[in-house]
Protein backbone atom coordinates (compact mmCIF):
# COMPACT_ATOMS: atom_id res chain seq x y z
CA UNK A 1 0.00 0.00 0.00
CA UNK A 2 1.71 2.91 -1.33
CA UNK A 3 1.51 6.37 1.24
CA UNK A 4 3.63 9.27 0.22
CA UNK A 5 4.74 11.80 2.62
CA UNK A 6 6.88 14.53 2.29
CA UNK A 7 7.48 16.39 5.60
CA UNK A 8 8.77 19.67 5.86
CA UNK A 9 10.16 20.48 2.81
CA UNK A 10 11.93 23.45 1.89
CA UNK A 11 13.83 24.52 -1.36
CA UNK A 12 16.02 27.59 -1.67
CA UNK A 13 17.60 28.53 -5.28
CA UNK A 14 20.44 30.88 -4.24
CA UNK A 15 18.52 33.76 -2.24
CA UNK A 16 14.95 33.08 -3.10
CA UNK A 17 13.09 30.41 -0.93
CA UNK A 18 10.65 28.36 -3.20
CA UNK A 19 9.25 25.93 -0.92
CA UNK A 20 8.88 26.77 3.15
CA UNK A 21 8.32 23.76 5.54
CA UNK A 22 5.62 22.07 2.71
CA UNK A 23 3.77 18.97 4.57
CA UNK A 24 1.65 16.90 2.31
CA UNK A 25 0.37 13.25 2.65
CA UNK A 26 -1.16 10.73 -0.67
CA UNK A 27 -3.06 8.21 0.99
CA UNK A 28 -3.26 5.40 -1.69
CA UNK A 29 -5.62 5.82 -4.43
CA UNK A 30 -6.49 9.42 -4.09
CA UNK A 31 -6.07 12.33 -6.13
CA UNK A 32 -4.66 15.13 -4.77
CA UNK A 33 -4.85 18.58 -6.26
CA UNK A 34 -2.05 20.88 -5.90
CA UNK A 35 -2.95 24.58 -7.05
CA UNK A 36 -1.14 27.73 -6.85
CA UNK A 37 -0.10 31.42 -8.50
CA UNK A 38 2.46 31.31 -10.45
CA UNK A 39 5.94 30.79 -9.27
CA UNK A 40 3.84 29.64 -5.37
CA UNK A 41 6.41 26.45 -5.74
CA UNK A 42 4.43 23.49 -7.00
CA UNK A 43 6.35 22.10 -10.10
CA UNK A 44 9.43 22.25 -7.69
CA UNK A 45 7.77 20.15 -4.81
CA UNK A 46 6.82 17.58 -7.41
CA UNK A 47 10.72 17.96 -9.03
CA UNK A 48 11.59 17.45 -5.47
CA UNK A 49 9.42 14.07 -4.83
CA UNK A 50 9.89 12.88 -8.30
CA UNK A 51 13.74 13.15 -7.51
CA UNK A 52 14.87 15.39 -9.91
CA UNK A 53 15.96 18.25 -7.68
CA UNK A 54 16.87 17.87 -4.17
CA UNK A 55 15.33 19.45 -1.19
CA UNK A 56 17.23 22.05 0.86
CA UNK A 57 15.92 20.61 3.89
CA UNK A 58 13.09 18.00 4.71
CA UNK A 59 12.67 14.43 3.99
CA UNK A 60 10.32 12.90 1.67
CA UNK A 61 9.56 9.12 2.19
CA UNK A 62 7.60 6.23 0.35
CA UNK A 63 5.67 4.12 2.64
CA UNK A 64 8.95 4.04 4.66
CA UNK A 65 11.94 4.47 2.58
CA UNK A 66 13.47 7.77 2.32
CA UNK A 67 13.20 8.88 -1.64
CA UNK A 68 14.55 11.83 -1.46
CA UNK A 69 18.19 11.19 -1.90
CA UNK A 70 17.47 9.10 -4.89
CA UNK A 71 18.40 9.80 -8.61
CA UNK A 72 15.09 10.37 -10.64
CA UNK A 73 15.41 7.11 -12.61
CA UNK A 74 16.11 4.75 -9.01
CA UNK A 75 12.35 6.73 -7.83
CA UNK A 76 11.04 5.39 -11.03
CA UNK A 77 11.48 1.69 -9.63
CA UNK A 78 9.77 2.56 -6.25
CA UNK A 79 6.46 3.31 -8.28
CA UNK A 80 6.86 7.02 -9.17
CA UNK A 81 6.77 8.21 -11.97
CA UNK A 82 6.25 11.97 -13.46
CA UNK A 83 4.75 14.05 -16.79
CA UNK A 84 6.49 16.62 -18.00
CA UNK A 85 5.12 20.19 -18.24
CA UNK A 86 5.88 20.70 -21.87
CA UNK A 87 5.87 17.20 -23.02
CA UNK A 88 8.98 15.69 -24.05
CA UNK A 89 8.79 12.86 -26.20
CA UNK A 90 11.41 11.07 -27.92
CA UNK A 91 11.26 12.07 -30.83
CA UNK A 92 13.01 9.77 -32.63
CA UNK A 93 10.92 7.04 -32.00
CA UNK A 94 7.38 5.89 -32.23
CA UNK A 95 4.57 6.46 -29.83
CA UNK A 96 4.58 2.73 -29.24
CA UNK A 97 8.56 2.76 -29.02
CA UNK A 98 8.29 5.74 -26.77
CA UNK A 99 5.87 3.43 -23.84
CA UNK A 100 8.01 0.55 -24.65
CA UNK A 101 11.09 2.37 -23.29
CA UNK A 102 9.07 3.11 -19.87
CA UNK A 103 8.46 -0.58 -19.90
CA UNK A 104 11.33 -2.13 -20.15
CA UNK A 105 13.03 0.63 -17.30
CA UNK A 106 10.17 0.90 -14.95
CA UNK A 107 9.46 -1.26 -12.24
CA UNK A 108 8.03 -4.07 -13.93
CA UNK A 109 10.98 -6.38 -14.98
CA UNK A 110 9.74 -6.76 -18.80
CA UNK A 111 13.63 -7.38 -20.26
CA UNK A 112 11.88 -8.05 -23.77
CA UNK A 113 11.32 -5.94 -26.69
CA UNK A 114 8.65 -8.05 -27.81
CA UNK A 115 6.90 -8.21 -25.04
CA UNK A 116 7.48 -4.17 -23.72
CA UNK A 117 6.06 -3.27 -27.70
CA UNK A 118 2.91 -5.44 -27.08
CA UNK A 119 2.58 -3.94 -23.66
CA UNK A 120 3.10 -0.76 -24.91
CA UNK A 121 0.34 -1.05 -27.24
CA UNK A 122 -1.98 -2.18 -24.53
CA UNK A 123 -1.27 1.17 -22.91
CA UNK A 124 -1.54 3.19 -26.00
CA UNK A 125 -5.38 1.88 -26.46
CA UNK A 126 -6.00 2.76 -22.47
CA UNK A 127 -5.21 6.01 -23.20
CA UNK A 128 -7.19 6.38 -26.62
CA UNK A 129 -4.01 6.68 -28.55
CA UNK A 130 -3.87 2.75 -30.12
CA UNK A 131 -4.70 4.41 -33.44
CA UNK A 132 -1.56 6.41 -33.27
CA UNK A 133 0.51 3.39 -31.84
CA UNK A 134 2.91 3.43 -35.27
CA UNK A 135 2.97 7.67 -35.37
CA UNK A 136 6.73 9.09 -35.23
CA UNK A 137 6.38 10.47 -31.47
CA UNK A 138 7.15 14.12 -33.37
CA UNK A 139 4.33 14.08 -35.34
CA UNK A 140 1.97 14.06 -33.03
CA UNK A 141 -0.52 16.70 -31.87
CA UNK A 142 -0.24 18.40 -28.46
CA UNK A 143 -2.74 16.73 -26.87
CA UNK A 144 -1.36 13.98 -28.61
CA UNK A 145 1.85 14.20 -26.96
CA UNK A 146 0.31 14.91 -23.85
CA UNK A 147 -1.49 11.61 -23.51
CA UNK A 148 1.98 9.93 -24.88
CA UNK A 149 3.61 11.55 -21.42
CA UNK A 150 0.39 9.59 -19.59
CA UNK A 151 0.90 6.47 -21.36
CA UNK A 152 4.69 6.22 -20.29
CA UNK A 153 3.93 7.43 -17.04
CA UNK A 154 1.44 4.46 -16.50
CA UNK A 155 4.35 2.32 -18.27
CA UNK A 156 6.14 2.29 -15.98
CA UNK A 157 4.15 0.32 -13.47
CA UNK A 158 4.26 3.71 -11.34
CA UNK A 159 1.10 3.17 -8.22
CA UNK A 160 1.88 6.73 -7.95
CA UNK A 161 1.66 9.09 -11.03
CA UNK A 162 2.77 13.00 -10.35
CA UNK A 163 1.19 15.48 -13.20
CA UNK A 164 2.42 18.52 -14.10
CA UNK A 165 -0.06 20.65 -15.85
CA UNK A 166 -1.21 17.78 -18.11
CA UNK A 167 -4.73 19.09 -18.58
CA UNK A 168 -3.28 22.56 -19.84
CA UNK A 169 -3.09 24.65 -23.52
CA UNK A 170 -6.07 22.07 -24.62
CA UNK A 171 -9.26 22.90 -26.56
CA UNK A 172 -13.05 22.98 -24.24
CA UNK A 173 -13.71 19.49 -26.26
CA UNK A 174 -10.06 17.77 -25.41
CA UNK A 175 -10.33 19.16 -21.69
CA UNK A 176 -14.01 17.56 -21.46
CA UNK A 177 -12.74 14.53 -23.21
CA UNK A 178 -9.46 14.38 -20.82
CA UNK A 179 -11.04 14.96 -17.65
CA UNK A 180 -12.98 11.79 -18.77
CA UNK A 181 -10.49 9.39 -19.69
CA UNK A 182 -8.81 10.37 -15.90
CA UNK A 183 -11.67 9.13 -14.47
CA UNK A 184 -12.08 6.10 -16.35
CA UNK A 185 -7.98 5.51 -15.96
CA UNK A 186 -8.40 6.42 -12.26
CA UNK A 187 -11.40 3.67 -11.27
CA UNK A 188 -9.63 0.94 -13.68
CA UNK A 189 -6.13 1.42 -12.69
CA UNK A 190 -6.61 2.75 -8.94
CA UNK A 191 -3.27 4.89 -8.91
CA UNK A 192 -2.80 7.56 -6.75
CA UNK A 193 -2.40 10.70 -8.29
CA UNK A 194 -0.97 14.07 -7.01
CA UNK A 195 -1.55 16.34 -9.75
CA UNK A 196 -0.43 20.06 -10.32
CA UNK A 197 -2.98 21.92 -12.48
CA UNK A 198 -3.88 25.59 -13.57
CA UNK A 199 -7.07 24.49 -14.79
CA UNK A 200 -9.42 24.95 -11.89
CA UNK A 201 -12.73 22.88 -13.85
CA UNK A 202 -10.09 19.97 -14.09
CA UNK A 203 -8.89 19.71 -10.25
CA UNK A 204 -11.75 21.04 -9.11
CA UNK A 205 -13.33 17.77 -11.00
CA UNK A 206 -10.62 15.27 -10.63
CA UNK A 207 -9.73 15.63 -6.68
CA UNK A 208 -10.51 14.04 -3.48
CA UNK A 209 -8.78 16.92 -1.66
CA UNK A 210 -6.69 20.25 -2.98
CA UNK A 211 -3.68 21.91 -1.78
CA UNK A 212 -3.22 25.80 -2.20
CA UNK A 213 0.73 27.02 -2.55
CA UNK A 214 1.34 30.81 -2.08
CA UNK A 215 5.08 31.73 -2.24
CA UNK A 216 6.17 28.68 -1.05
CA UNK A 217 3.52 28.25 1.86
CA UNK A 218 1.17 25.76 2.13
CA UNK A 219 -2.56 27.79 3.04
CA UNK A 220 -4.99 25.62 2.20
CA UNK A 221 -5.85 22.71 2.16
CA UNK A 222 -9.28 20.77 1.97
CA UNK A 223 -11.99 19.36 -0.39
CA UNK A 224 -12.59 21.37 -3.07
CA UNK A 225 -15.92 22.68 -2.10
CA UNK A 226 -14.33 24.00 1.39
CA UNK A 227 -11.39 25.49 -0.97
CA UNK A 228 -13.73 27.57 -3.54
CA UNK A 229 -14.78 28.88 -0.37
CA UNK A 230 -12.03 29.65 1.51
CA UNK A 231 -10.73 33.45 2.48
CA UNK A 232 -6.98 32.86 1.94
CA UNK A 233 -7.69 31.23 -1.30
CA UNK A 234 -9.41 33.58 -3.13
CA UNK A 235 -6.85 36.70 -1.64
CA UNK A 236 -4.26 34.68 -3.22
CA UNK A 237 -6.19 34.52 -6.54
CA UNK A 238 -8.01 37.86 -6.62
CA UNK A 239 -6.19 39.98 -4.12
CA UNK A 240 -8.27 41.40 -0.72
CA UNK A 241 -10.43 43.81 -2.48
CA UNK A 242 -12.34 41.09 -3.99
CA UNK A 243 -12.48 39.32 -1.02
CA UNK A 244 -14.58 41.85 0.62
CA UNK A 245 -16.45 42.78 -1.89
CA UNK B 1 12.77 -0.33 -36.00
CA UNK B 2 11.10 -3.56 -35.92
CA UNK B 3 12.21 -6.25 -33.49
CA UNK B 4 9.69 -9.35 -35.16
CA UNK B 5 11.57 -8.59 -38.63
CA UNK B 6 13.71 -11.05 -39.18
CA UNK B 7 17.24 -10.26 -39.53
CA UNK B 8 18.29 -9.04 -43.46
CA UNK B 9 20.77 -6.31 -42.42
CA UNK B 10 22.74 -9.24 -40.26
CA UNK B 11 22.59 -11.45 -43.09
CA UNK B 12 23.66 -9.29 -45.89
CA UNK B 13 26.46 -8.00 -43.49
CA UNK B 14 27.32 -11.75 -42.69
CA UNK B 15 27.90 -12.09 -46.85
CA UNK B 16 29.69 -9.27 -46.90
CA UNK B 17 32.49 -10.38 -44.43
CA UNK B 18 32.41 -13.53 -45.92
CA UNK B 19 33.29 -12.16 -49.33
CA UNK B 20 35.97 -10.33 -47.65
CA UNK B 21 37.45 -13.36 -45.92
CA UNK B 22 37.62 -14.78 -49.40
CA UNK B 23 38.74 -12.33 -50.77
CA UNK B 24 42.07 -12.52 -48.80
CA UNK B 25 42.26 -16.03 -49.22
CA UNK B 26 41.72 -15.73 -52.97
CA UNK B 27 43.58 -12.85 -54.20
CA UNK B 28 46.85 -12.95 -52.21
CA UNK B 29 48.57 -10.25 -50.46
CA UNK B 30 48.11 -7.37 -52.78
CA UNK B 31 44.00 -7.28 -52.03
CA UNK B 32 44.62 -8.42 -48.50
CA UNK B 33 46.75 -5.44 -47.65
CA UNK B 34 44.36 -3.20 -49.12
CA UNK B 35 41.67 -4.74 -47.58
CA UNK B 36 43.39 -4.86 -44.12
CA UNK B 37 43.04 -0.84 -44.26
CA UNK B 38 39.27 -0.54 -45.11
CA UNK B 39 38.73 -3.31 -42.27
CA UNK B 40 40.54 -1.04 -39.58
CA UNK B 41 38.92 2.15 -40.94
CA UNK B 42 35.53 -0.01 -40.31
CA UNK B 43 36.75 -1.36 -36.85
CA UNK B 44 37.39 2.05 -35.59
CA UNK B 45 34.44 3.08 -37.30
CA UNK B 46 32.05 0.58 -35.68
CA UNK B 47 34.16 1.74 -32.38
CA UNK B 48 33.01 5.25 -32.54
CA UNK B 49 29.10 4.46 -33.18
CA UNK B 50 28.95 3.31 -29.85
CA UNK B 51 29.59 6.62 -28.50
CA UNK B 52 29.11 9.01 -30.91
CA UNK B 53 26.55 7.35 -32.91
CA UNK B 54 24.21 5.65 -30.48
CA UNK B 55 24.75 7.91 -27.38
CA UNK B 56 24.90 11.01 -29.42
CA UNK B 57 27.89 12.08 -27.67
CA UNK B 58 30.73 13.92 -29.86
CA UNK B 59 33.82 12.13 -29.68
CA UNK B 60 36.59 14.41 -31.11
CA UNK B 61 39.20 12.76 -29.48
CA UNK B 62 38.39 9.04 -30.07
CA UNK B 63 42.03 8.66 -31.79
CA UNK B 64 42.97 8.67 -28.14
CA UNK B 65 41.86 5.12 -27.45
CA UNK B 66 43.37 3.78 -30.89
CA UNK B 67 46.54 5.54 -30.08
CA UNK B 68 46.31 3.36 -26.47
CA UNK B 69 45.71 0.47 -28.68
CA UNK B 70 48.93 0.93 -30.61
CA UNK B 71 51.27 1.75 -27.70
CA UNK B 72 49.98 -1.19 -25.50
CA UNK B 73 50.88 -3.49 -28.76
CA UNK B 74 54.18 -2.06 -29.74
CA UNK B 75 55.18 -2.47 -26.15
CA UNK B 76 54.41 -5.65 -25.40
CA UNK B 77 55.76 -6.62 -29.03
CA UNK B 78 58.94 -4.88 -28.95
CA UNK B 79 60.19 -4.84 -25.35
CA UNK B 80 58.65 -8.55 -24.40
CA UNK B 81 58.52 -10.36 -27.78
CA UNK B 82 55.22 -11.05 -27.37
CA UNK B 83 52.58 -12.44 -29.53
CA UNK B 84 50.90 -9.89 -31.48
CA UNK B 85 47.57 -10.92 -30.81
CA UNK B 86 48.37 -10.42 -27.14
CA UNK B 87 49.45 -6.76 -28.20
CA UNK B 88 45.51 -6.20 -29.26
CA UNK B 89 44.22 -7.89 -26.09
CA UNK B 90 45.79 -5.61 -24.13
CA UNK B 91 45.03 -2.95 -26.38
CA UNK B 92 41.32 -4.01 -25.69
CA UNK B 93 41.78 -3.72 -21.87
CA UNK B 94 43.88 -0.93 -21.90
CA UNK B 95 41.17 1.02 -24.35
CA UNK B 96 38.27 -0.13 -21.83
CA UNK B 97 39.71 0.49 -18.87
CA UNK B 98 40.93 4.48 -19.71
CA UNK B 99 37.48 4.27 -21.23
CA UNK B 100 35.75 3.59 -17.42
CA UNK B 101 38.13 5.89 -15.77
CA UNK B 102 37.70 8.78 -18.54
CA UNK B 103 34.28 8.20 -19.11
CA UNK B 104 33.39 8.45 -15.24
CA UNK B 105 34.60 12.23 -15.34
CA UNK B 106 33.83 13.75 -19.12
CA UNK B 107 30.32 12.08 -19.24
CA UNK B 108 29.17 14.71 -16.84
CA UNK B 109 29.34 17.47 -19.15
CA UNK B 110 26.99 17.22 -22.04
CA UNK B 111 26.76 18.72 -25.50
CA UNK B 112 29.15 21.07 -26.76
CA UNK B 113 31.64 20.80 -23.72
CA UNK B 114 31.81 16.65 -23.46
CA UNK B 115 33.19 17.97 -27.45
CA UNK B 116 35.74 19.62 -25.85
CA UNK B 117 36.72 17.82 -23.29
CA UNK B 118 37.27 14.85 -26.02
CA UNK B 119 39.34 17.13 -27.78
CA UNK B 120 41.82 18.44 -24.74
CA UNK B 121 42.71 14.91 -23.85
CA UNK B 122 44.14 14.16 -26.77
CA UNK B 123 46.17 16.76 -26.02
CA UNK B 124 47.07 15.97 -22.81
CA UNK B 125 47.48 12.33 -23.65
CA UNK B 126 50.23 13.62 -26.38
CA UNK B 127 52.34 15.28 -24.50
CA UNK B 128 52.23 12.85 -21.39
CA UNK B 129 53.46 10.29 -23.75
CA UNK B 130 56.22 12.10 -24.89
CA UNK B 131 57.55 12.53 -21.26
CA UNK B 132 57.95 8.67 -20.86
CA UNK B 133 60.99 7.47 -22.55
CA UNK B 134 59.51 3.46 -21.84
CA UNK B 135 57.38 4.50 -25.04
CA UNK B 136 60.07 5.54 -27.47
CA UNK B 137 62.05 8.99 -28.33
CA UNK B 138 59.33 11.34 -29.51
CA UNK B 139 56.83 8.41 -28.91
CA UNK B 140 58.78 6.51 -31.49
CA UNK B 141 58.52 1.93 -31.15
CA UNK B 142 59.34 0.13 -34.01
CA UNK B 143 59.61 -3.70 -34.26
CA UNK B 144 60.28 -6.27 -36.66
CA UNK B 145 57.56 -8.84 -37.19
CA UNK B 146 58.04 -11.53 -40.11
CA UNK B 147 55.40 -10.36 -42.47
CA UNK B 148 52.25 -12.14 -41.25
CA UNK B 149 49.09 -10.30 -43.49
CA UNK B 150 46.94 -13.18 -43.64
CA UNK B 151 46.94 -12.98 -39.23
CA UNK B 152 46.88 -8.95 -39.33
CA UNK B 153 43.76 -9.62 -42.07
CA UNK B 154 41.91 -12.19 -39.83
CA UNK B 155 42.50 -10.63 -36.59
CA UNK B 156 41.14 -7.36 -37.68
CA UNK B 157 38.09 -9.01 -39.63
CA UNK B 158 37.46 -10.92 -36.89
CA UNK B 159 37.00 -7.83 -34.50
CA UNK B 160 34.81 -5.89 -37.10
CA UNK B 161 32.47 -9.27 -37.33
CA UNK B 162 32.14 -9.25 -33.40
CA UNK B 163 31.28 -5.02 -33.57
CA UNK B 164 28.38 -6.01 -36.08
CA UNK B 165 26.51 -8.49 -34.57
CA UNK B 166 27.23 -6.44 -30.65
CA UNK B 167 26.07 -3.37 -32.34
CA UNK B 168 22.61 -5.26 -34.37
CA UNK B 169 21.60 -6.79 -30.96
CA UNK B 170 22.48 -3.50 -28.95
CA UNK B 171 20.36 -2.05 -30.67
CA UNK B 172 17.74 -4.69 -30.64
CA UNK B 173 17.88 -5.08 -27.16
CA UNK B 174 16.62 -3.45 -23.71
CA UNK B 175 19.86 -1.34 -24.11
CA UNK B 176 18.87 -0.16 -27.42
CA UNK B 177 15.54 1.63 -26.51
CA UNK B 178 17.27 3.08 -23.16
CA UNK B 179 20.00 4.69 -25.77
CA UNK B 180 17.67 5.56 -28.39
CA UNK B 181 15.68 7.32 -25.43
CA UNK B 182 18.68 8.80 -24.04
CA UNK B 183 20.16 10.16 -27.31
CA UNK B 184 16.90 11.94 -27.69
CA UNK B 185 15.90 13.24 -24.00
CA UNK B 186 17.82 12.58 -21.18
CA UNK B 187 15.79 13.98 -18.83
CA UNK B 188 13.36 12.35 -20.20
CA UNK B 189 15.09 9.12 -20.00
CA UNK B 190 15.42 9.12 -16.68
CA UNK B 191 12.26 10.16 -15.39
CA UNK B 192 10.80 6.39 -17.02
CA UNK B 193 14.05 4.68 -15.03
CA UNK B 194 16.22 4.57 -17.59
CA UNK B 195 19.79 5.60 -15.95
CA UNK B 196 21.74 7.86 -18.74
CA UNK B 197 24.74 7.44 -16.42
CA UNK B 198 25.14 3.79 -16.56
CA UNK B 199 24.06 3.75 -20.38
CA UNK B 200 26.47 6.30 -21.76
CA UNK B 201 29.70 4.74 -19.36
CA UNK B 202 28.38 1.27 -21.26
CA UNK B 203 28.62 2.49 -24.47
CA UNK B 204 31.96 4.57 -23.56
CA UNK B 205 33.56 1.29 -22.66
CA UNK B 206 32.93 -0.10 -25.33
CA UNK B 207 33.81 2.53 -27.68
CA UNK B 208 37.24 2.11 -25.92
CA UNK B 209 37.47 -1.50 -25.94
CA UNK B 210 37.10 -1.96 -29.74
CA UNK B 211 38.46 1.14 -30.68
CA UNK B 212 41.95 0.23 -28.49
CA UNK B 213 41.79 -3.31 -30.26
CA UNK B 214 41.64 -1.47 -33.73
CA UNK B 215 44.73 0.60 -32.52
CA UNK B 216 46.37 -2.90 -31.74
CA UNK B 217 45.86 -3.99 -35.36
CA UNK B 218 46.96 -0.62 -37.01
CA UNK B 219 50.38 -0.65 -35.00
CA UNK B 220 51.04 -4.77 -35.82
CA UNK B 221 49.96 -3.66 -39.59
CA UNK B 222 52.67 -1.03 -39.89
CA UNK B 223 55.35 -2.68 -37.80
CA UNK B 224 55.56 0.46 -34.78
CA UNK B 225 53.91 3.87 -33.60
CA UNK B 226 54.91 7.07 -33.63
CA UNK B 227 53.35 9.80 -31.36
CA UNK B 228 52.41 12.66 -34.09
CA UNK B 229 50.83 10.41 -36.27
CA UNK B 230 49.03 8.23 -33.47
CA UNK B 231 47.81 11.38 -31.69
CA UNK B 232 46.39 13.22 -34.97
CA UNK B 233 43.21 14.57 -34.89
CA UNK B 234 42.70 13.98 -38.41
CA UNK B 235 41.62 10.02 -37.43
CA UNK B 236 39.30 11.35 -35.25
CA UNK B 237 37.62 13.43 -37.88
CA UNK B 238 37.48 10.51 -40.20
CA UNK B 239 36.18 8.27 -38.25
CA UNK B 240 33.33 10.50 -37.38
CA UNK B 241 32.88 11.44 -40.95
CA UNK B 242 32.30 7.86 -41.84
CA UNK B 243 29.83 6.97 -39.22
CA UNK B 244 27.96 10.76 -40.51
CA UNK B 245 28.37 9.53 -44.24
CA UNK B 246 27.35 5.72 -43.32
CA UNK B 247 24.29 6.90 -40.80
CA UNK B 248 24.82 7.50 -37.36
CA UNK B 249 23.63 4.24 -34.93
CA UNK B 250 23.20 1.64 -37.48
CA UNK B 251 24.73 -1.97 -38.08
CA UNK B 252 25.38 -1.39 -41.60
CA UNK B 253 25.96 2.60 -41.88
CA UNK B 254 29.84 2.16 -40.27
CA UNK B 255 30.69 0.09 -42.89
CA UNK B 256 29.02 2.05 -46.02
CA UNK B 257 30.93 4.93 -44.52
CA UNK B 258 34.13 2.96 -44.09
CA UNK B 259 34.10 1.98 -47.79
CA UNK B 260 33.00 5.78 -48.87
CA UNK B 261 35.77 7.41 -46.78
CA UNK B 262 38.39 4.69 -47.76
CA UNK B 263 38.42 3.90 -51.23
CA UNK B 264 38.96 7.02 -52.91
CA UNK B 265 41.19 8.15 -50.18
CA UNK B 266 43.13 5.22 -51.34
CA UNK B 267 43.57 6.33 -55.03
CA UNK B 268 43.82 10.20 -54.45
CA UNK B 269 46.75 9.12 -52.09
CA UNK B 270 48.67 7.40 -54.46
CA UNK B 271 47.73 10.73 -56.82
CA UNK B 272 46.72 14.16 -55.06
CA UNK B 273 47.37 13.20 -51.53
CA UNK B 274 46.13 16.90 -49.93
CA UNK B 275 42.65 16.54 -51.32
CA UNK B 276 41.61 13.84 -49.56
CA UNK B 277 40.96 15.57 -46.18
CA UNK B 278 39.20 18.40 -48.48
CA UNK B 279 37.37 15.73 -50.31
CA UNK B 280 35.73 14.12 -47.03
CA UNK B 281 35.42 17.47 -45.57
CA UNK B 282 33.33 18.10 -48.44
CA UNK B 283 31.19 15.30 -48.18
CA UNK B 284 30.40 15.46 -44.86
CA UNK B 285 29.39 19.04 -45.20
CA UNK B 286 26.87 18.28 -47.78
CA UNK B 287 26.06 15.09 -45.92
CA UNK B 288 25.39 17.00 -42.91
CA UNK B 289 23.00 19.51 -44.85
CA UNK B 290 21.40 17.32 -47.44
CA UNK B 291 21.47 13.68 -45.36
CA UNK B 292 21.50 13.94 -41.59
CA UNK B 293 20.71 10.05 -41.69
CA UNK B 294 23.32 9.46 -44.32
CA UNK B 295 23.05 6.91 -46.84
CA UNK B 296 21.16 4.48 -44.50
CA UNK B 297 18.54 7.09 -44.33
CA UNK B 298 18.70 7.64 -47.88
CA UNK B 299 18.27 4.06 -48.81
CA UNK B 300 15.45 3.62 -46.41
CA UNK B 301 13.62 6.60 -47.52
CA UNK B 302 14.03 5.85 -51.13
CA UNK B 303 12.12 2.53 -50.70
CA UNK B 304 9.36 1.32 -48.26
CA UNK B 305 10.51 -2.14 -48.15
CA UNK B 306 14.22 -1.08 -47.26
CA UNK B 307 12.63 1.28 -44.50
CA UNK B 308 12.03 -1.95 -42.76
CA UNK B 309 15.07 -3.99 -43.24
CA UNK B 310 17.44 -1.96 -42.92
CA UNK B 311 18.98 -1.20 -39.27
Amino acid sequence: MPFLKAHNVSKNFGGVQALKDVTLELPESVVLGLIGPNGSGKSTLLNIIAGLEKPTSGIVRLDNRRIDSLRANRVVGYGLAKTHQIPKPFSNMTARENVAVAVLYGRRNIPSPRLALEEADRVLSMVRMGSRKDAPANSLTVQEKKRLELARAIGTGASILLLDEVFAGLSPEELKDSIQLFKKLHNELRFSVLVVEHVMRAVLSLSQKVMVLEEGRVIATGSPDEIVHDEKVIQAYLGSKSAAA
Amino acid sequence: MNVQKPGLTLYGLFIVMAFLAAAALLLGVAVSSILVVLLIYAALAYSINFITGMIGYVDFGHVLFMAIGSYALATLVSYYGANPLLGVGLGALLGLIFALGIGLIILRFRGVYFAIATVVLVLAAYNIVLQFPQLGVGGEIIFNLTFQPLATYFTIWTIVLIEIVLTYYVNRSRIGFGIRAIKNEEDAASSVGVSPRTLKLTGYMLGGLFGGAAGAVYAWSISGVTAGPAFDFTFSLLMLAMIIIGGVGTSIGPLLGAVVVYIPSYFLLTTVAQAQPLMIGLLVIIMALFLPDGIVGLLRRSNQRLRLVLE
